[in-house]
């Protein structure tokens, strides 16, 4: 019979033997580990290296407040491709940027936003900061016109980084000025000249009697980028205006030449009464402080762009693919000549502004550099919405201590065996 | 002697000594850091204020030392170290001197040695100074031992000995530095002339002669100012290139084989006096015009007066006939160098001038400075009118506008008949004879017309009544009866007699003013009938002579009231495109943009910003040229370039950035921003 | 406020700048006579000490005393120039060696810039009716005055167009008659003053 003692031992040779079964067992056939790594926006893109070199057994989880770079999502891509499980949760801001030429011959760049409210926009490039501002309550982003930029442009929406390169200037073509000779139609044409741009004047003198520039172009989009009306000897012009319009090219419909019979169907709206206001002797005189032609009965496709008071000062209505602005003032060249201190760069820059904002641009070429970029809605493309983390799973017993175990069992027995025999 | 005062003596043995010692080792402190500075500036070329900054540190050394050293040994002037210091010199004593000391009773020491200690500590005394004498003797061989220049530069610095130093440098070094720039301004300017070192830029009054000069051979330097070359000469073992500053910003580009200096000359011009006149202190009109007037001005200048004096130009006679004088009074050169300012008084006789009633004298004070390069800046002060009033001007109540006076009417049409008759009788070869007479009967009613109006007018003077020629046919004989009375009247007035008038009482002579209107009545009948005949040429003669008498009548009698012209109110829809010409403009050429000096600076400024990530050098360089090309055209932006420029120099990059993007702003404008989105993406 | 031309006489404090009252009438007459261009049918005065003159971008001035501005005028004059006005200055003594050709040629050059000849195949010479250059009046001539025929007009140019406008050919006293008397020319001697204007309101 055998003794208890001899049990014992027998027992902790099969125990020991059974824990040599089970680790080569587990080493020949591996359980599955279930590890999860994380990290967040900041470093993200530092662990990418090292989670590469994880076993395709670890999961990876991402906790994001801002979308990684474009290469930061490709690579996630590439290791959930490689059999990793890539999750990430978090509320990066959904943003998109787009940047766009001004058309106008002192160049420059739209950038317009698309943000949630309340969030703080900061735009910059390789020579500092530009601005910054924060989306109103209702709004559904920002856009921001640089007059110089260099490079690339960077937004950074909240925590969000957005790239977008500068676009290729485009060079306007050549605006016609169409009008009665007068201060206004002078001093419009001689603005838009001053700020670099290619005017083309007709002022009607006297009957059959106008004063030309030296060369009349066609009407047409591959001639002029924009007619700006300055009253109504626009309709001598014809038909020709709206094929311009409906091609592309832009209208600029000051005064009450929008009551022109030629052009009054592109309009954005009737014209009304003038409204005159007393200038006293003593006024400075700014745009619009003698009174305007207000823009009546607004069209339900226009914008009304520009108020004051009770009347709208600027319109504008897209026309096929052209567009059109009607603007109520008639005599802007007093407040150039008349105005405060800087009015006459003001002048300028304002008409500007105003034929940019309608001019023909043609369509962009090939091999443009990379204008827009909506990272959030690149992260989802790649790798899904939103989840939360795995959860970890329990990891298998230390191989280690299962050696000790074995030789510890191995030992007791042996030691139990000779000492039964010294007894 | 008492032991006490033998003690005192030591004292002041050993006192000398040890003050002896400090200075001796202040002096070699002193020394010590002038021979490093001079050892240091002859590798590296130390700046002007390092030096002076070296000098100080020498001086301080010096004097740090011998109050560090006079400190430590200060225990030498209490008797009671004295006496330790006697005592462990000869220990016979036996601390009864120490003792004696402490409690003030000498009779404690009874054996005084005969030499009483002096002895000792005079030998203590010369003993102490030894060492840094030998110290300072030792570094003043080693100053002597090295170039006298570049002892001196450290010795006593001063502009323009940046390039003296006779210590041999690498051939294959730059000799673009150190650089030196003498500005010698224009005589005129009696400043004397500055030295720069190692300038980067340079504001000297335009006209100035810049010299640059640098060490090493003259061979390969060059400069470059806008588009001359100059090229150095030789001077010793300098080199040195000489130039006449214009009126513009300019830079001169230093080139030395591959390295290359830019300075900028930024030329201050001569501006003009400013002056102002304080008396008289405004416009006036005087009754009469006596006594004098006194008068009282100041003039400024940046740089210096040469003379100040008051100008006045007096108008005489009215309507379309004046006459003009001028002069000056109180002038006096101003004869102190460099006086930039002056006050200058003067009386104006106005008796000596001759006003008459109606002249105007315009006063003002001129003063001219002693610019030689660009000729005599002059300025003005504003000018003061005086005006002598009219006879009967203050009788009047009111001025009211008066409408030319038929007389002044009448010149204007008689003037354009005879043109019309003239014009005719050119063409007579032309005409057939009804058209010619056709047409001179056209003239001759309105000669007629004429006639009668200026027959109102006469007669209405003569008579008291309105003429009542050729009214109607009814009573034309009895009016024709009174007219030819009128008439012969008037002839007898038109000196065809001798006669004396008879005039009722009460009556003016006025007919005596009248007789040129009255001569030009009948020259005007002798007209119209050669009209109505078709002979424009022999109504000609009749036709001038009646002009002349008209404008002789005008002069006579002259009727010119000052104040707001007659409104004529044109009736615009009635003369609407009645001109019988039609015009044909030429083309309209284009005008040139405003801001092409803009669009220029903004890609320059936009390379530079690029080329400031890989080459800070060049960006500076870039920069510079930019900053003086926009000057002229945009000084606000030249002004917000500077920052940028000493940021880049320093090394500070985030103040570069910064002041990068305010000069960006500054030239370009500010973005426009706007924080919501429309549907109309070109906003205006 | 209209959107009128209106013909406006700069008023200046130091001489007789009221010296051709009849001169506004009679261009106002002749451009309604050639041209549509929507004239205002009287003058009015702008005062040069006034910023209100800078209403009128183009201002005509002219006399026989001497031109002084002042602080305010001068000012005045410099922004008018700046902001794209057309100043036109006659001397109407016609006399380049008198006082108001000499002061007021100085106050242009102090002002403003100096003065230099305007080339007779300028566009001002036809920017309505064809000119070979300025036409003589027939005051040049008269007598008075320096008795020459002045061949140019001297200008002030800024970006490409005529800022300030002299004339010594005493225009003042050959336009100085009631608009009435036009029938009795057979040329219309105001015709350049078509030009002067489609100019000023073209260029």
């Amino acid at each position: 019979m055998r003794s208890l003692r001899r049990r014992f031992e027998v027992g902790c040779r099969v125990v020991a033997f059974a824990l040599i079964g089970w680790l080569i067992g587990t080493s020949i056939f591996p359980a599955p580990r279930r590890v999860v790594e994380r990290a967040s926006s900041s470093d993200v893109l530092a662990r990418l290296p090292s989670w590469t070199r994880t076993p395709s057994s670890a999961a990876l989880h991402a906790t994001l407040d801002a979308a990684p770079s474009p290469l930061g999502v490709a690579w996630l891509a590439a290791l959930r491709h490689a059999g990793h499980v890539v999750t990430w949760n978090g509320a990066p801001p959904a943003s998109i940027a787009v940047a766009e030429p001004v058309i106008a011959p002192s160049g420059g760049v739209r950038v317009n936003v698309a943000a949630p409210a309340n969030s703080r926009l900061i735009l910059a490039d390789v020579a500092g900061t530009i601005d910054s501002t924060r989306v109103t309550r209702d709004g559904l982003g920002a856009g921001f016109t640089v007059p110089l930029s260099l490079d690339s442009l960077s937004l950074h929406v909240d925590r969000q980084p957005l790239t977008v390169a500068r676009p290729n200037d485009v060079a306007p073509r050549a605006v016609l000025v169409v009008g009665d000779a007068g201060w206004e139609a002078k001093f419009v044409a001689g603005a838009l000249e001053e700020r670099g741009w290619k005017v083309v004047t007709r002022f009607a003198v006297a009957p059959g009697v106008d004063v030309r520039a030296t060369e009349q172009p066609r009407i047409d989009t591959a001639s002029l980028a924009a007619i700006i009306a300055i009253d109504s000897s626009v309709g001598t012009l014809g038909a020709a205006v709206q094929r311009f319009v409906e091609q592309g090219g832009g209208l600029v419909l000051a005064g009450s030449s929008a009551g022109a019979r030629s052009v009054s169907a592109l309009a954005p709206g009737s014209v009304g009464p003038r409204i005159r206001r007393n200038v006293a002797a003593t006024d400075t005189i700014g745009l619009g402080t003698t009174g305007y032609f207000p823009v009546a009965a607004v069209r339900e496709d226009a914008i009304a762009l520009e108020r004051r008071g009770s009347g709208v000062t600027v319109a504008a209505r897209r026309v096929g693919t052209g567009r059109v602005l009607q603007v109520g003032y008639d005599d802007s060249w007093r407040w150039r000549m008349a105005g405060a201190s800087g009015s006459e760069a003001a002048h300028r820059e304002w008409w500007s502004r105003v034929v940019s904002s309608v001019a023909y641009a043609p369509a962009t070429l090939e091999g443009e550099p990379k204008i827009f970029d909506a990272p959030v809605v690149a992260l989802f493309g790649r790798l899904g919405p939103p989840r939360p983390a795995p959860v970890t799973s329990r990891g298998g017993v230390d191989s280690r201590l299962l050696l000790a175990i074995i030789l510890a069992l191995l030992l007791v027995e042996w030691t139990s065996r000779r000492l039964r025999g010294l007894r | 002697m008492s032991p006490f005062a033998r003690l005192r003596v030591v004292r002041l043995f050993l006192a000398s000594g040890a003050t002896l010692r400090a200075l001796g080792w202040g002096i070699v402190a002193g020394l010590s850091v002038l021979l490093a500075a001079t050892a240091v500036d002859s590798y590296l070329s130390l700046s002007l204020a390092t030096r002076h900054l070296l000098q100080l540190v020498a001086f301080g050394a010096g004097i740090a030392t011998l109050a560090a050293l006079l400190w430590r040994d200060r225990r030498v002037w209490t008797l009671h170290r004295v006496a330790l210091w006697v005592e462990e010199r000869d220990p016979s004593i036996a601390y009864a001197l120490v003792t004696a000391v402490e409690t003030g009773d000498s009779t404690l020491v009874r054996t005084v040695p005969k030499d009483g200690w002096t002895r000792t500590a005079r030998v203590g005394a010369l003993r102490a100074p030894l060492v840094p004498l030998a110290a300072t003797a030792i570094t003043l061989i080693v100053l002597l031992l090295l170039p006298a220049g570049a002892v001196a530069r450290i010795r006593s610095p001063h502009p323009g000995d940046s390039i003296r130093g006779a210590v041999r440098r690498n051939p294959a070094r730059s000799r673009l530095s150190p650089l030196l720039a003498r500005i010698e301004p224009p005589a005129y300017t009696h400043t004397s002339a500055s030295t720069v070192d190692d300038p980067t830029e340079i504001r000297p009054i335009a006209g100035s002669v810049v010299t640059f000069s640098g060490q090493g051979r003259a061979e390969g330097i060059v400069a470059r100012v806008n588009a001359e070359s100059l090229v150095a000469n030789a001077r010793g073992d300098q080199w040195s290139i000489r130039m006449v500053v214009g009126a513009k910003p300019a830079v001169v580009r230093l080139t030395d084989r591959s390295f290359e200096r830019l300075v900028v000359i930024n030329a201050v011009v001569d501006a003009p006096p400013i002056v102002s006149l304080h008396k008289p202190a405004k416009d006036s009109v005087l009754r009469v015009a006596t006594g004098s007037l006194a008068l009282s001005a100041d003039a400024t200048d940046d740089v210096g007066l040469t003379s100040a004096a008051f100008e006045y130009i007096i108008s005489s006679g009215e309507g379309e006939t004046f006459k003009f004088r001028s002069g000056t009074v109180g002038g006096s050169p101003i004869t102190a160098p460099g006086a930039t300012h002056a006050s200058i008084t003067a009386a104006l006789p106005l008796d000596a001038l001759k006003l008459v009633p109606g002249d105007v004298v315009h006063i003002r004070a001129v003063a001219r400075d002693g610019n030689t390069v660009s000729g005599p800046g002059v300025g003005a002060s504003e000018t003061r009118a005086l005006r002598v009033a009219r006879t009967g001007e203050y009788d009047s109540l009111a001025v009211e506008a008066a409408a030319p006076t038929e007389e002044a009417k009448n010149v204007v049409s008689q003037r354009m008949l005879i043109m019309l008759a003239e014009a005719l009788e050119k063409r007579r070869p032309r005409l057939a004879r009804d058209s010619m007479v056709g047409e001179s009967r056209t003239i001759a009613a309105d000669q007629k017309r004429l006639r009668r109006t200026v027959g109102d007018v006469v007669f209405m003077r003569l008579g008291g009544n309105q003429s009542a020629e050729e009214h109607s046919d009814d009573d034309a004989q009895a009016r024709a009866k009174t007219m030819q009375e009128l008439l012969a009247r008037a002839d007898s007035a038109t000196n065809r007699s001798s006669d004396a008038l008879d005039f009722q009482a009460g009556e003016s002579p006025v007919v005596a003013v009248n007789k040129p209107l009255l001569e030009a009545y009948n020259a005007m009948w002798d007209a119209s009938t050669q009209l109505e005949l078709g002979e424009p040429g022999a109504a000609l003669p009749h036709m001038r002579r009646a002009l002349a008498a008209i404008e002789k009548a005008r002069q006579a009698e002259r009727l010119y009231l000052r104040g707001r012209p007659p409104q004529v109110v044109i009736d615009i829809d009635k003369a609407r495109l009645k001109g019988k010409d039609k015009g044909s403009p030429a083309t309209r050429p284009p005008l040139p943009a405003a801001d092409s000096a803009t669009r220029s600076f903004e890609s320059r400024l936009v390379r530079a910003i690029e080329l400031s990530r890989n080459d800070a050098a060049a960006t500076i360089d870039s920069l510079t040229v930019l900053r003086i090309d926009a000057l002229a055209d945009n000084p606000g932006f030249a002004a917000t370039l500077l920052p940028a420029i000493d940021a880049m120099r320093r090394g500070r990059g985030a103040d570069a950035t910064a002041a990068l993007a305010r000069a960006r702003r500054m030239l370009a404008g500010p973005p426009t921003v706007r924080d919501s989105i429309t549907r109309w993406g070109g906003n205006p | 406020m209209t959107t009128e031309f209106v013909f406006a006489t700069a008023q200046y404090d130091s001489g007789d700048w009221d010296s051709a009252p009849l001169v506004p009438a009679n261009i106002i007459d002749t451009i309604a006579r050639y041209t549509e261009i929507n004239v205002a049918p009287t003058g009015v005065i702008a005062p040069l000490s006034d910023p209100r003159m800078l209403r009128y971008p183009f201002l005509y001035l002219t006399g026989h005393l001497p031109v002084r501005f002042s602080d305010a005028e001068r000012r005045n004059v410099r922004q008018f120039v700046d902001r794209g006005g057309l100043l036109f200055i006659d001397d109407h003594n016609h006399d380049i060696d008198g006082v108001f050709h000499k002061t007021a040629t100085e106050e242009i050059a102090r002002t403003v810039a100096p003065l230099a000849e305007l080339p007779n195949d300028h566009p001002l010479y036809s920017s309505f009716f064809k000119f070979d250059g300025p036409p003589t009046t027939s005051h040049e001539l008269n007598g008075w005055g320096d008795n020459l025929v002045h061949k140019h007009l001297l200008a002030v140019q800024r970006r490409g167009r005529i800022a300030v406008l002299f004339s010594s050919k005493d225009y003042s006293s050959e336009w100085n008659y009631h608009p009435d008397s036009k029938r009795f020319l057979s040329v219309d001697n105001t015709r350049f003053a078509v030009n002067l204007v489609v100019y000023a309101l073209t260029a």
